[in-house]
């Protein structure tokens, strides 16, 4: 009977093969927790050079990756303001040095001017109102007919006519 | 019910009605008594620095009476002729001009102001032209020869409340 010594060979590695792969699993294992064990993690950070790591780094690239939307949604904010002592924030806050080195005082300064535009705009306004009231009526008592509206005073009228 | 500043149709050498005179006066009033009454204080108040003892002014006094007269003179008159309104009449948008149109100048401001108690002593009856002569003009503006306009630009006020609206929106 002919026995073909590759085929032999192929059986032996077969039967070899499972506890062969078992073992050198295990010793990797061994190896590497006795590396990690032996491995001096700050030691090999301190030896990093991170810049020259971060510059490696396409953060634009990175960024695109990044799916914003699904970020915010998992962030809880009423969480988060919960966590924030808005009232200790707003006291830190100075703020008279925010209205001196921002446009705060001049946007103040703008808005106390239009309300007080706005005050002049509506006393002379009414003023002017009743006094189309008044002549109307004084009009009417003295039979004038068709009451004639603020006739118009003649000649070169108030050059530096104003507000 | 009276119009709005939206209502309005440009005024500006209108002749000034009754109202927006009247209340320009008040206005006047306050501040021209307030200044004096002011400056009494402050004279009092630098006697008694000065000598010890405050000086208790009397509005009987013939002194006071006549200091007020010359300041409420000295007020209106320099504030005619300056650029023909004072402070209650820039307050309401009004201005003295001749009967011309043309700037009061300072004889026409003297003689106004000199006039003006005239249309108090008729009992009121000098004011009664504002409110029935078509070129609304009182005793003093006839003596004065004056008149007196709207300054007050009622299309640009318009304007501004239109663009507050836009604002707003």
């Amino acid at each position: 009977m002919y026995v073909d010594p590759v085929q032999r060979l192929r059986s032996a590695r077969r039967r070899l093969a499972e506890p062969v792969e078992s073992m050198a699993q295990t010793a990797a294992q061994h190896a590497t927790e006795l590396v990690i064990d032996a491995l001096d993690v700050n030691a090999l950070l301190d030896r990093t050079d991170v810049d020259r790591l971060l510059g490696h780094i396409d953060v634009n690239r990175l960024l695109d990756r990044v799916d914003v939307e699904r970020l915010i949604a998992r962030v809880d904010v009423a969480a988060l303001l919960d966590r924030v002592d808005v009232n200790g924030l707003a006291d830190r806050v100075d703020v008279d040095a925010l209205v001196r080195r921002t446009e705060l005082g001049a946007i103040i300064a703008r808005s106390s001017t239009t309300m007080f535009s706005e005050g002049i705009d509506l006393v002379r306004s009414q003023a002017v109102g009743l006094d189309e009231l008044l002549a109307r009526w004084v009009s009417r008592l003295l039979r004038r007919g068709a009451y004639d509206r603020r006739p118009r005073a003649p000649g070169p009228v108030s050059p530096q006519a104003g507000r | 019910m009276t119009a709005g500043p939206r209502d309005q149709p440009g005024l500006r050498g209108n002749f000034a009605g009754f109202v927006s005179r009247f209340v320009a006066y008040v206005a006047d009033s306050g501040v021209s008594t307030g200044v004096f009454m002011l400056a009494l204080a402050a004279a009092s108040y630098a006697a008694s620095v000065l000598t010890g003892h405050p000086i208790n002014w009397s509005r009987g006094s013939p002194l006071i009476v006549i200091a007020f007269a010359c300041w409420e003179f000295l007020y209106y008159a320099y504030s005619w002729s300056a650029n023909g309104k004072t402070f209650g009449m820039a307050l309401l948008g009004v201005q003295v001009v001749g009967k011309d149109g043309d700037a009061a100048g300072a004889r026409r401001a003297v003689v106004r102001t000199l006039a003006f108690p005239l249309s108090f002593l008729l009992c009121g009856l000098g004011f009664a032209g504002i409110l029935t002569g078509r070129d609304r003009r009182a005793l003093h503006d006839v003596i004065a020869g004056t008149a007196v306009v709207y300054t007050w630009d009622a299309r640009a006020a318009r304007l501004r409340f239109l663009a507050r609206d836009e604002q707003a929106r």
